[in-house]
């Protein structure tokens, strides 16, 4: 036995946490901790009565839930209080004046921002960090809290598999056991519809069909060379910096292409200046503002150099966990430094040394005000507080329901029902995987095996049944809770979560559905592209 | 409906008991394989999830 049977009362019951979560926030109104907190109790309650799990089989998936969630909230405090401490000094300000420069069209703004920079920012960092940088900036352009996080959110979905240096896609490729020069380039090219998508689907949550209309050449030229970008990378064995150099090169396409006809510009609208700098003030300057965030970024990369990350590799905070199997039979194996905040490989220490850095700099140059650090503090933990108890307790579900085999056991239903539309389906369990989890790593250990192992069984390109699985969960990991509540704490609609989600969850089905309906194109109709 | 004075008080307790489950959790079920630790861990976690819903 390897698990809970397959049954519909068993599938039904495995996805009541779940689908009560999904009700209590978009139906009931609930908040993100009072809606966790039912759904964990949910979980738990189903795990030891219906599944088999003991009472230490529920701890420890519960302290591996907490685990994970200091590993998210790490990243949350800090991103936040980094923020709110840039903002204190008037660094946002200046940062959002400055790219109002770039164009002075807020449609461009809003692609540019939420499209490339977020990308960009995911390809060199990720685990929330883009949300966390992109939608301020965004809001300091005047665009209101829950578009920007939603645009920022639907913007750089597409970068998360190649992202934070290549690890999902890396993690696809171990567990599957496919070579890099074979998964890699052919996720690409699946991927190329969806980069596209991405960037028209940003320019309609700014403005609706017209604002799609308006910008559609400039989205197609721009995805097209973010997309080759990605293909050649994939192809020269750099998957790394598949995401960053494609970004940074769809943001230059963008910039240029602004100020020409490929943008239609809008008829009669009268486009707001930038910010009004305060008088008498002198301004920080854009390079001092924004400096955490250089910072960030460059130490990100340059912790990804081969001797420095192999020296700093024994520098981490993790515990480890033993395996066990449930009464069913399902069998959870040891897991040894589970969620590890590595040193110079966790946002939140690189967080924490940008801003010292900085902060000897604004000290330095005259820009520092006594009270700001504890000013700051205050804001960051009143924004932080709900986030807090909503990651936790969501977290806490989702290892509970994995570590009592009903996350597998909702994906072996939805293999098993799909049959030869099953290509359609496959993204969307790497993008459940990605909800539950929180990201796209863990849905390709979840389900990476899993898929492969269907469509060897199917006779179906295992390939791109591999590949669209990434595919899914990197678009999907958009609308986890973990990253979604980073969004509501950073633009300031921690209770609101509602209003992001509302805004994300059916584009984010869009996009999934695109990749779904791309992999069954490729297996059924292309079948000479299929691997 | 609570006076929002005492539900800021309970969200701070909550975030205390979310914060004291993982050591709790991690001691009773890993390090000590103690079932009363275990489950006084369990019992704090649910306590801590009875103030978020009461709390948020």
């Amino acid at each position: 036995m390897t698990g809970p049977d397959l049954t519909l009362a068993n599938w039904l019951l495995a996805a009541v946490p779940v689908v009560v979560l999904m009700v209590a926030i978009f139906f009931v109104g609930w908040s993100a901790p009072r809606a966790g907190a039912t759904a964990w109790a949910l979980a738990l309650a189903l795990a030891f009565l219906v599944f088999g799990a003991a009472s230490d089989h529920v701890a420890i998936a519960s302290a591996k839930g907490l685990s994970l969630s200091v590993f998210v909230l790490t990243i949350v405090w800090t991103s936040v209080y980094m923020f709110n401490l840039v903002d204190k000094l008037d660094g946002i300000d200046a940062i959002g004046r400055a790219m109002a420069r770039l164009s002075e069209d807020r449609l461009a703004q809003a692609l540019l921002i939420g499209w490339g920079f977020a990308s960009f920012v995911q390809g060199v960092t990720g685990f929330g960090v883009p949300i966390a940088v992109a939608a301020p900036v965004l809001i300091m352009l005047g665009f209101s809290p829950a578009r920007a996080a939603g645009m920022a959110l639907v913007g750089h979905g597409w970068a998360v598999t190649f992202g934070s240096m290549g690890s999902s896609y890396y993690t696809i490729q171990l567990v599957t056991g496919i070579e890099g020069h074979v998964i890699a380039p052919h996720m690409a090219l699946l991927f190329a519809p969806v980069i596209v998508a991405s960037g028209a689907l940003v320019a309609h949550i700014y403005g609706g069909f017209g604002a799609v209309r308006r910008s559609l050449p400039l989205v197609v030229v721009a995805g097209s060379v973010m997309a080759a970008g990605m293909y050649v990378l994939a192809e020269v064995d750099a998957p790394q910096i598949a995401s960053s150099v494609p970004a940074i090169l769809g943001m230059v396409t963008m910039a240029l292409l602004a100020r020409t006809p490929l943008l239609v510009s809008e008829q009669g609208r009268v486009v707001p200046a930038a910010p009004e700098e305060a008088e008498g003030a002198s301004p920080m300057p854009f390079w001092l503002a924004f400096l955490p965030y250089t910072l960030l970024i460059s130490l990100s990369v340059i912790a990804q150099i081969g001797p420095i990350k192999e020296a700093s590799s024994g520098l981490r905070w993790a515990l480890d966990y033993p395996g066990f199997v449930t009464g069913e039979g399902f069998v959870v194996a040891a897991v040894s430094d589970y969620a590890p905040i590595r040193l110079l490989n966790h946002p939140a220490p690189l967080i924490v040394i940008s801003l010292l850095i900085s902060v000897a700099l604004y000290i330095g140059t005259s820009r520092w005000r006594r009270g700001v650090a504890t000013e700051a503090f205050r804001l960051t933990y009143s924004q932080c507080l709900a986030t807090s108890i909503g990651v936790a307790t969501m977290a806490m579900m989702a290892v509970v329901m994995a570590d009592s085999g009903m996350t597998v056991l909702l994906a072996r239903g939805l293999a098993d029902a799909s049959g030869p539309v099953f290509p359609v389906v496959s993204p969307f369990i790497g993008m459940l995987g990605a909800f539950m989890s929180g990201s796209n790593t863990n849905s390709n250990v979840m389900f990476g095996l899993l898929q492969l192992e269907t469509a060897r069984a199917l006779d179906i390109g295992p390939v791109t049944i591999s590949s669209i699985q990434s595919v899914g969960a990197s678009v999907g990991s958009a609308m986890a809770p973990a990253k979604v509540l980073v969004g509501a704490a950073v633009v300031g609609l921690s209770g609101s979560e509602r209003d992001i989600f509302r805004i994300v969850i059916p584009y984010i089905l869009l996009l999934v559905l695109l990749a779904g309906i791309e992999a069954w194109i490729v297996v059924e109709l292309l079948t000479g592209l299929s691997r | 409906m609570l006076p929002e004075e005492t539900r800021r008080r309970l969200q701070h307790i909550a975030l205390v008991g979310m914060a004291a489950s993982l050591p709790l959790l991690y001691a009773g079920a890993v390090t000590l394989e103690s079932e009363v630790v275990t489950v006084a861990g369990l019992g704090v976690a649910g306590v801590t999830a009875v103030l978020a819903w009461v709390a948020f």
